[in-house]
């Protein structure tokens, strides 16, 4: 499940980061987005940190079980 | 010229040194033996002759010989020859000899010998190995004598675990090959793990049943190893290179067979040392590129999420330039403007207002003296008229002025009375005076 948000949140990303690299957009707007912007980024890398962290117990888990 | 006369001893002499110059020492000789006699004080004497010739040996009982020799067998004799002068004879004096190959028996043997190499009965790659720690051992050999005694006894002393099995055949005559024979059947069924011929020295007679044909192709064909002990080291017989293994004697043939026990053990413990440090050093092996393999494992694992990473760190660099791009072209669209005002700034105008104002300033400043000079000017013949004009300076001329009592001058006598008191100034002082009298004239 959180697979897919942290797909649609880099998604997201991208699109903030297309859209304020355009010249159309206020600076205020611009500065919504960047807001935005980084928390989109800040909860990527707890996800991201999570399925490091996930990843990592598997393999200990597993080296664990063929020590005992 | 007196006949020259030699005494026997004289002429014996000349004789052997003649000889013993002409010839090299030491001589090999060949030839078949006969007369072989033996002394009772152990010398040997004998003749080796050819089908002309024949000549006397001596060998002595210090000279020990590798076999035993007797009449008509064929030999090569080394030594010197001598001159035995009480006796007037010449012999060789033997210091070794050896069979020359010449002997019947020995021909056979020669024939024996070449027809089985050819026919690949003593090739050295069909030769069964000789198992290193054998527990059953089939041995053939006669049941009486040492042999079997001194076989039994080193096999005991050395590895007593291992099971002896005895078939007894007859190791000399007629009946002996075949009895051999028999007994190589008997133990490939039975199947010891080693089967040992053995049998003790003796002539090339004795021995000759180990010669036989028929029993190297019995040991060739064995489906057991056999090991092959007949006679003393320096015999060799067609059984001995038909077999997996000579040994020069039986009882080399039970330490061959046998490993000692104690080595066995040592062994053993070596084994089981070289074994653990194999397996340890597997394991760590294993452990090692297992641990590598996890690694590669961990790594690939983490590749995507780590992808994803990157793209977002990356992702968030762009943002932050893509701000602060535009918040930089706020800013310097900013300072246009500010430019732009500073150019129109009202203080600007107020420091022109205020240099003006200045300029007018000095201006008049620079306007005022001429001015009031002449006002100063016109203001002395003013001040020259005034000073024709005033009082005191009629004072100087002695007149002198009349004031009521409040101070007020008089320029009549119509405001006075007779009695009033008047003050009169005078050019250099006043005093007050009584009106006795008044008169008007005109």
């Amino acid at each position: 499940m959180k697979e897919e948000r942290l797909e649609d949140k880099i998604k997201e990303i991208e699109r903030i980061v297309r859209e304020l690299k355009s010249e159309g957009i206020d600076i205020g707007k611009s500065i919504e987005m960047y807001e935005k912007g980084i928390k989109l980024i800040k909860e990527a890398e707890e996800i991201i940190s999570a399925y490091e962290e996930r990843i990592k117990n598997i393999l200990e888990e597993n080296d664990g079980k063929k020590k005992s | 010229m007196a006949e020259k006369i030699l005494t026997v001893t004289q002429l014996t002499r000349i004789i052997r040194n003649a000889i013993e110059a002409a010839l090299p020492f030491p001589i090999a000789v060949t030839g078949e033996i006969s007369n072989w006699t033996v002394s009772s004080r152990g010398h040997t004497y004998f003749s080796l002759k050819d089908e002309e010739s024949l000549i006397k040996c001596a060998l002595w009982q210090s000279v020990k010989t590798s076999r035993n020799f007797k009449d008509g067998d064929k030999v090569k004799v080394t030594g010197r020859l001598s001159l035995y002068e009480p006796q007037g004879t010449y012999q060789i004096s033997v210091s070794s000899m050896e069979m020359s190959g010449l002997g019947e028996l020995y021909q056979r043997f020669l024939k024996i010998k070449e027809k089985l190499e050819k026919e690949g009965v003593f090739d050295e790659e069909r030769k069964l190995p000789i198992p290193p720690y054998p527990l059953k051992i089939g041995i053939i050999t006669s049941p009486t004598g040492s042999v079997i005694q001194d076989i039994s006894n080193i096999l005991l002393r050395r590895a007593p675990y291992i099971k002896k099995y005895l078939y007894p055949a007859s190791v000399q005559g007629e009946e002996s090959a075949g009895q051999i024979i028999k007994g190589l059947e008997y133990f490939n069924s039975q199947k010891p793990d080693i089967i040992i011929i053995a049998r003790g020295g003796g002539s090339m007679e004795d021995l000759w049943p180990f010669n036989s044909e028929e029993l190297a192709y019995a040991i060739f064909n064995s489906k057991v190893p056999v090991i092959s002990a007949v006679g003393h080291e320096t015999d060799f017989t067609i059984a001995d290179f038909a077999a997996s293994l000579r040994a020069p004697t039986p009882s080399a043939a039970a330490e061959i067979a046998s490993k000692d026990v104690r080595d066995t053990l040592s062994f053993l413990d070596d084994s089981r040392r070289a074994m653990a440090k194999l397996v340890t050093d597997k394991g760590r092996e294993t452990r090692r590129s297992f641990f590598s393999l996890k690694q590669g494992f961990y790594i690939s694992a983490l590749s995507p999420i780590g992808r994803k990473r990157d793209a977002v760190s990356f992702m968030e660099e762009e943002m932050h330039i893509a701000v602060k791009a535009k918040i930089d072209f706020c800013k310097s669209s900013l300072s246009g403007l500010l430019l732009e005002a500073e150019k129109n700034n009202p203080s600007r105008l107020l420091e022109r207002r205020i240099s003006a104002v200045n300029s007018c300033k000095a201006f008049l400043l620079g306007s005022l003296p001429s001015t009031t000079m002449k006002a100063k000017a016109a203001l002395s013949s003013f001040s020259h008229s005034l000073d024709a004009l005033s009082p005191v300076n009629v004072l100087e001329r002695g007149y002198a002025i009349v004031t009521k009592s409040g101070g007020e001058a008089l320029s009549s006598v119509s405001g006075i009375e007779n009695g009033d008191e008047v003050g009169v100034r005078m050019k250099d002082g006043r005093f007050v005076s009584k009106v006795i009298s008044k008169k008007e004239e005109r």
